[in-house]
């Protein structure tokens, strides 16, 4: 056997334990969720028989005003939270990546990786406790004129998880964006006689926008598959796609359509993380180096 | 004739970064239409005095006088000086149109007076063709073009580069060396230009400014510089120098002897400042070669320093050929001859150097 | 004048970025006050005397107690297991010189794209097919899956960071492949492995979805008994079990950050 051939053969066979474990961890699985969503559900049952015949009503049924609600409900939130979160991340991100001491700069990184490592469950919860009745719950619900049981709290409540959440990612991924922007390019701009903000406006923003979509992007896709801060935050009254599929585990058992939700959840999830990206690459492909 | 405007005044510009006082007491002034060198180490200051021009640092003491008026407070877009950076700082996703346009159309010039200024700026530099281009897709030479012809489109009173040709190879260094100068002319700019290479400093500059620790050195013409350097410091710093200590003897004739113990006697022009120990520096083109033994040449007028040495090392560099000469007592001294093609000398060759007094630069020690 | 418009904004931006700041602080600051309250109703923040006793709750109570034992070994094992076959990926991938590499890039990066309730809810349906209803293994499978890609990547760079001319020099010297990838890839790479177990058991004590789907009345873990909890019997417990978790992780996120610089991982590829 060739070197060669004696290599490539050693890193197939290296290739089979993750292969077996993604075949049957996720790709089967998978593919059973996608039979599931399209076969017929008898109400009492437990998901679908083996031998139920197939149907599109499942997904037909998604498109009930019900559901669409919950569809618009999780996008709505998810959009919105999104736009806040890069907006915030943003200042934070800069005045990060252009702190001069090397200490610093690596200090305050570390720190938002630090509120990152913190579960995703303990931080939602301490949410909980800060936006509810014990923490700033009533005199904030006072201010914004809300009742704090309302279904318009609540919604804010997850909106703010949301925003929790993905800022400091935000600000990591646009720290390492705005770090290979030339720091000379905006002192040019003002020795050309544009002012500190307008320069930021037609020179830091533009070439950023890379960095920009992409943490807009990756926060959208998160959001709008989010569980955990739904679930913890809505309080029941605030359900968004994710947890429409627990419900439909835990409380009727209504398989097939579950799994449509969720093919459709994974369809969108898709569409935002790869299909988007590089539409907008494609578009772009004339201008910004790197 | 009416008295030349000044441009820029520095009245004894002082800034310190914590510890380390960057610029020490500097003043300056620079005349309407000239185009002067700031040549100096890297640390002596050069760059942050660069910067206080510009705006983006304030002194903390001393005046920054712009056309009369006091700069000190102001922010870099508040004053109508230009840059050119060391690394151009084109944006990257602007054409050179856009790019050299940025000032007008950030300050409000109506579009055709905009397009119209552009152009001219863009044939000033020689870059007309190139005006949808993207900077990534230009040279180090044509993107340093666009970034001048961008920071001379608002028509300042004073642009300062820093360090324009440093990032160019050597053939491309010496094109754009005429190049720039013949651009700024033309537009009949003041420029100040920050550099640490001397070459630049001299084929720039009208007039030099030498500084070293934060001070000027000393201020003069490229010859002034070369020919009659102030201190040491000036001395070799600008081109080679070869050193000979000693103290002050009598009077021979017009000149004066230094005593250089344990080597010879010289003769050097009458020195200044009533030292006792001076130090007299012969630049090597100033140096004869004549093999030990061949007769001196006609007398050029005057006495010649003659003194004895042996080739240690020799480089052929085509035009011209460097000596290393180990003389007796130890020192070396470095040689340079116009290649005339021929003598041919080799290592280990004995030779006779004479070099004469009026070529002598005397700086007293202190 | 625009400088004054210019130190507005700045000053505006500061204040906002002072105020982010504080708001991402601030609720860690409560609960970790909370779980120290003295009192033994829910009151309002901050509580007026320090103590114990909800760590007292915490570490008593057989609820919390099952759910953290199944969570430590769940995690304890996912992470050996994920970061033994994440290695031997990473290994094929860094070493591979076949055309395929990207759709294999793409195919073990790809839980991060599927939403954690569908993974939960395809394998429970998938288990619940094979016969597989409840207990350690489920869970076990459905936390090795959310964790190799993270495994996967991170030993994938620690990898892709060594020098070919150093594995080509311990090829000159006489090592054969295998030897060569133990004596010295292996130990070069030994932070960003030992950094990718690291996540590994991070993202897997962390988890809610996935467990949530694949845990049953006897076998579930801390977070899914938390959220349990925070449904039914809303005390302070669960900050005390919040803090509990917040030392576990942050420790071991910041000894991964000083041996390796968690900075390069995330954001560099």
């Amino acid at each position: 056997m060739t070197r060669l051939s004696r290599a490539s053969a050693r890193n197939l066979f290296l290739l089979v334990p993750p292969l077996v474990v993604f075949t049957f961890l996720l790709i089967i699985p998978l593919g059973n969720v996608l039979d599931q969503s399209f076969r017929h559900f008898e109400a009492g049952g437990i998901g679908a028989s083996d031998y139920a015949p197939y149907t599109l009503h499942n997904y037909a049924e998604l498109l009930d005003r019900a559901y669409f609600f919950y569809f618009a409900q999780t996008f709505r939130l998810a959009l919105i939270s999104s736009v806040i979160s890069v907006i915030l991340a943003f200042p934070i991100a800069y005045l990060i990546a252009r702190m001069r001491s090397h200490f610093w700069r690596g200090l305050a990184s570390g720190a938002l990786i630090a509120i990152l490592s913190v579960s995703t469950l303990v931080r939602v919860y301490s949410l909980l406790l800060t936006l509810g009745p014990v923490g700033f719950g009533r005199p904030l619900s006072l201010f914004l004129g809300l009742s704090p049981n309302s279904a318009t709290y609540t919604e804010l409540m997850v909106l703010a998880g949301l925003v929790y959440f993905h800022t400091p990612v935000a600000a990591l991924i646009l720290i390492g964006t705005i770090q290979a922007i030339n720091s000379r390019l905006v002192e040019a701009a003002q020795s050309l006689g544009v002012p500190l903000w307008k320069s930021h406006f037609s020179i830091t923003i533009p070439l950023s926008l890379h960095g920009i979509t992409a943490a807009f992007l990756i926060s959208l896709s998160v959001c709008v598959s989010a569980f955990v801060i739904p679930l913890v935050l809505g309080k029941g009254k605030v359900l968004f796609v994710s947890n429409l599929i627990y419900s439909r585990f835990s409380e009727v058992a209504n398989y097939p359509s579950g799994s449509a939700i969720s093919i459709v959840l994974l369809a969108i999830a898709i569409v935002l993380v790869t299909v988007l990206p590089w539409l907008l690459s494609y578009l772009n492909r004339s201008t910004v180096a790197a | 004739m009416d008295t030349p405007s000044i441009v820029l005044e520095l009245r004894n510009v002082v800034k310190s970064f914590g510890a380390i006082t960057a610029v020490n007491g500097v003043s300056l002034t620079v005349v309407k239409g000239s185009i002067i060198s700031l040549l100096g180490p890297s640390g002596c200051g050069k760059t942050t005095l660069l910067r206080i021009i510009a705006g983006f640092e304030d002194p903390d003491a001393g005046d920054v006088l712009l056309g009369s008026k006091n700069m000190v407070g102001m922010r870099p877009y508040e004053r109508n000086v230009g840059l050119l950076f060391q690394d151009y700082a084109l944006f990257p996703h602007m054409t050179v149109q856009k790019n050299v346009s940025y000032s007008l159309r950030h300050r409000g010039v109506d579009d055709a007076a905009a397009k119209k200024r552009t152009a001219e700026m863009l044939n000033l530099v020689g870059m007309s063709d190139f005006a949808g281009r993207y900077p990534q897709n230009l040279s180090g030479g044509q993107q340093q073009r666009v970034a001048l012809g961008r920071a001379l489109a608002s028509n300042p009173e004073l642009i300062l580069l820093d360090e324009p040709l440093s990032a160019l190879d050597a053939k491309l260094r010496l094109e754009l060396r005429t190049e720039l100068k013949r651009i700024l002319k033309t537009a009949g700019s003041t420029a100040v230009v920050v550099t640490h290479d001397q070459e630049e400093a001299m084929t720039l500059g009208e007039r030099v400014v030498v500084m070293e620790k934060g001070k000027i050195m000393q201020v003069g013409t490229p010859a002034q510089i070369y020919e009659c350097p102030q201190t040491r410091f000036v001395a070799e710093f600008i081109g080679r120098s070869n050193w000979f200590g000693g103290t002050l003897g009598g009077k021979v004739g017009e000149h004066r002897e230094l005593l250089c113990k344990g080597f010879a006697t010289l003769l050097i022009p009458e020195p200044k400042g009533g030292h006792n120990v001076y130090d007299a520096c012969i630049r090597p083109e100033f140096i004869e070669v004549r093999s030990r033994g061949q007769a001196a040449g006609e007398n050029r007028g005057g006495v010649a320093n003659t003194i004895h040495g042996v080739i240690k090392e020799m480089m052929y560099l085509g035009s011209e050929l460097e000596f290393i000469i180990m003389l007796e007592g130890g020192q070396e001294i470095i040689v340079i001859e116009r290649n005339s093609r021929s003598k041919s000398r080799q290592r280990g060759d004995l030779v006779t150097l004479s070099f004469m007094p009026s070529n002598l630069i005397v700086i007293g020690r202190e | 004048m625009t400088r004054v418009l210019d130190d507005t904004l700045y000053a505006l931006l500061l204040f906002v970025v002072a105020l982010v700041v504080v708001f991402l602080l601030m609720p860690l600051v409560i609960t970790i006050g909370m779980a120290f309250d003295a009192r033994d109703y829910l009151g309002n923040f901050p509580p007026r005397a320090l103590s114990l006793q909800w760590f007292k709750h915490f570490f008593s109570d057989e609820f919390y107690m099952n759910g953290l034992t199944t969570s430590i070994s769940v995690a304890v094992a996912s992470t050996v297991l994920s970061t033994i076959i994440g290695l031997t990926a990473a290994t094929a991938l860094a070493e591979g010189r076949f055309g395929y590499k990207q759709a294999l890039n793409t195919l073990f990066l790809s839980p991060l794209v599927v939403p954690s309730v569908v993974v939960g809810f395809a394998l429970l349906l998938f288990f619940s097919k094979i016969g597989l209803y409840s207990g350690f293994l489920p869970l076990l499978g459905g936390h090795v899956i959310i964790t190799l890609p993270y495994t996967i990547r991170v030993s994938l760079a620690g990898l892709v960071g060594i020098p070919r001319s150093v594995k080509e020099a311990a090829l000159v010297l006489g090592a054969n492949e295998w030897r060569a990838f133990f004596t010295v890839s292996l130990p070069l790479a030994r932070t960003s492995i030992f950094a990718a177990a690291v996540f590994a058991f991070v993202f897997s004590m962390d988890d809610v979805a996935v467990s949530l789907f694949l845990s049953s009345v006897n076998t579930y873990t801390l977070p899914v008994a938390m959220v349990g909890m925070m449904r039914s019997h809303f005390d302070l417990s669960i900050a005390a079990a919040a803090v509990f978790m917040m030392v576990v992780m942050t420790t071991l996120m910041l000894c991964v950050d000083r041996l390796s610089g968690v900075n390069k991982i995330l954001a560099g590829d």
